[in-house]
């Protein structure tokens, strides 16, 4: 979607008879002031690829973190994009992640676990049984608002909590053990490192595709819900339409998580899916930035970074402190980030893109004083207001 | 000819408040019809409840001679109704050209799939959909603000900004509440032409409004409300000329009626 039409204030058109250098200079400004994003989900696209193929190296070298994080880092981006849509687009506080995953970690566990289904069937499964209910929740829980929903969907969250534990299906707090794990043909998901690419393909396969529903007119309808319900309706946005269908997906994304989560570790309990889960999640989300996509990796990876390294260092600096470390730090971090930087590091990102973007577009805009032949090439000055 | 728009015998009330009595009105195509009254007489509720938002206690509202009445709003949208706000809804953390873009959601037909995908018929779509919504900004004079936040416009481009979300699916009929209200006064020419454009163009427009220049000056119709109640519907001659208008609504002050209120 560019948005080359309508040139906005301060954006340099594309003059003909301009040298090319200061063509590139001009569009280069133009997309890190943010005014056309043509190229920025392609950016992101290699920065995270990038990042990605080589988080073998990177990771072990960090010193606290393995390539079992970079793995479960994939996974709670799946589980993020879910909580980007919901609260973040569509502002509705609905916090039933813990059920969603943990009916798709089940369902691949239950239907895997003496090699009854393939995997990767167990997981479709998980999706359907994960779209049904969620549409199944959304008919009661949509005509709440605010408070009301975020209470409700805690219920919720307990309940699916409660279910795990005590159904005689799920092992309860012992769990389930010997989950198979996937292939593909002949080709076994064995090493962290080959879990690491599967988890993150997928993952980032889904922030693809939910940056373009966000940038859709189902996008814009989502912002509207939380902007004003009245005048989305009657744009003729349909606001609990609009919430149903980021609740299904935010459940399908989950489920996959919660499928891929069960297969890596062979093993599923209870405690996977209670409500420390949650509250990870929206650290991670507002760490990275409530309405990107984009950065929440960066989020997720940030508080797993941290969180490890609490674990490793904190021992040593502050004695007598135990596991529960992080959990302490995710309450600073999130409230010093809402205070702070409440867009979170995509605003921290946009912010520091946009000044360079003001940089490049006055050097774009210089009028020839150079010698001929100089960097700037023709003399075509840019007024800027 | 049916109208395109027609209430009757709208009855509402708050506690013990009746906000409307039997207001009816009944608008046309091509045609600026104006809803007037001193605060309170009821006007807003009026929108409400022909628009879906509210829902009248009896009477009926019909769209082409069709009963719609308890339709809710995107219902009432499908049908080919948009509307504003007294008090301007945008959508503060969308720029200004989401935000028009929004009012354009029903002609945008792809699902949620081909958005995800990208499928090239919805690039089509949304691309048709950019040109429409930066068509209407052009049309309201707010087309170099398409890329600011909303929320940090000054009040009057709000609500040319919500003009321009309004008319940008090409409505058949358009309900403003108080549009000019804060607007500068060459704002205020930019909306008069654009109604009177937007009604040769054939949509019916319905106008809440104070301001008494811009009333006779564009309507040709006038319904006047007081206490809910109808208390007379004519042309702009008439309705200056009616005795039970001036007790009830320009009696207030004759001076006052010039200003613009909705304080
Ligand atoms: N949501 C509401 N709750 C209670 N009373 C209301 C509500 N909306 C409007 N009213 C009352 O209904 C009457 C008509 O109000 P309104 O339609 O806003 O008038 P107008 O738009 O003509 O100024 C007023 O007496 C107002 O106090
Ligand atoms: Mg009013």
């Amino acid at each position: 979607m560019t948005r080359s039409l309508g040139a906005p204030e301060g954006t340099a058109r594309d003059g003909s008879g301009r040298s090319p250098l200061k063509k590139v200079l001009v569009r280069g400004a133009d997309v890190l002031r943010g005014h056309r994003d043509g190229l920025a989900p392609a950016a992101g696209m290699v920065v995270l690829g990038i990042g990605v193929l080589t988080m073998p190296a990177w990771l072990p070298a960090t010193g606290f973190l393995t390539l079992t994080d970079g793995v479960l880092a994939g996974i709670y981006t799946l589980l993020g994009i879910g909580m980007v849509l919901l609260l973040g687009y569509t502002g509705q506080l609905a916090l039933t992640v813990n059920a969603s995953y943990g009916i798709g970690a089940y369902a691949t566990a239950i239907l895997t676990v003496d090699d009854r289904i393939d995997p990767w069937l167990a997981m479709l499964v998980g999706i359907v049984v994960n779209i049904v209910v969620a549409l199944a929740l959304a008919f009661p829980l949509f005509r709440l608002q605010g408070h009301f929903l975020a209470v409700a969907t805690l219920g919720v969250a307990l309940m699916g909590y409660t279910v795990f534990e005590a159904a005689p299906v799920t092992g309860g707090s012992n769990g389930i053990n010997g989950i198979p794990t996937l292939s593909i043909g002949s080709f076994h998901f064995v090493s962290d490192m080959a879990w690491t690419y599967l988890v993150w393909v997928i993952a980032l396969a889904a922030l693809l595709a939910c940056r373009n529903l966000v940038t859709s007119h189902f996008g814009r309808a989502m912002l509207a819900v939380s902007g004003s319900e009245a005048a989305a309706e009657s744009s003729g946005a349909r606001p609990f339409w609009i919430k149903t269908l980021v609740f299904v997906v935010a459940a399908a994304l989950s489920s996959v998580a919660g499928s891929l989560y069960a297969s890596y570790a062979g093993f599923v309990s209870s405690s996977s899916f209670d409500l420390t889960l949650t509250l990870t999640l929206l650290v991670m989300v507002v760490v990275g930035g409530l309405r990107s996509l984009w950065a929440l990796p960066f989020g997720v990876l940030g508080i797993l970074a941290l969180s490890a390294a609490l674990q490793t260092y904190g021992p040593s600096v502050i004695p007598a402190t135990g596991s529960d470390i992080p959990i302490v730090g995710y309450g600073v971090i999130l409230i010093l980030f809402l205070l702070v930087v409440p867009g979170g590091l995509a605003s921290a990102g946009r912010w520091c893109a946009g000044q360079a973007g003001r940089l490049v577009a006055r050097v774009a805009a210089t009028p020839a004083t150079q010698p001929a032949g100089g960097l700037y090439g023709t003399a075509s000055s840019e007024s800027r207001p | 000819m049916t109208p395109v728009f027609e209430a009757i015998d709208l009855n509402k009330s708050f506690g013990g408040v009746a906000a409307l009595q039997a207001a009816s009105i009944s608008v046309e195509h091509h045609r600026i019809h104006a809803l007037i009254g001193p605060n309170g007489a009821g006007k807003t509720t009026f929108f409400n409840c022909v628009s879906g938002h509210q829902q009248p206690e009896s009477g009926k509202v019909l769209m082409n001679g069709v009963d719609v009445t308890g339709a809710p709003p995107y219902r009432m949208a499908e049908l080919g109704m948009a509307r504003t706000f007294q008090n301007v809804e945008l959508f503060p953390a969308m720029n200004v050209l989401d935000n028009v873009l929004v009012g354009d959601h029903l002609e945008i037909s792809e699902g949620p799939v081909a958005a995800m995908l990208r499928l090239p018929r919805h690039r089509r779509s949304e691309r048709r959909a950019r040109s429409r919504a930066l068509a209407a900004l052009e049309r309201t004079g707010t087309a170099q603000l398409a890329h600011r936040l909303a929320g940090e416009l000054p009040y009057g481009s709000q609500r040319l900004v919500e003009i321009a979300r309004a008319l940008v699916g090409g409505p058949s009929v358009l309900l403003l509440d108080e549009p000019a209200a804060g607007l500068t006064a060459g704002e205020a020419d930019i909306l008069r032409e654009l109604l009177v454009a937007i009604a040769a163009e054939g949509s019916a427009v319905l106008l809440v409004e104070h301001d008494m220049r811009t009333v006779m000056a564009l309507a040709e119709e006038i319904t006047v409300l007081d206490a809910g109640r109808v208390i007379a519907v004519g042309p702009p001659g008439q309705i200056q000329a009616n005795p039970v208008v001036i007790a009830a609504y320009l009696g207030v002050g004759a001076e006052e009626s010039g200003e613009v209120a909705g304080s």
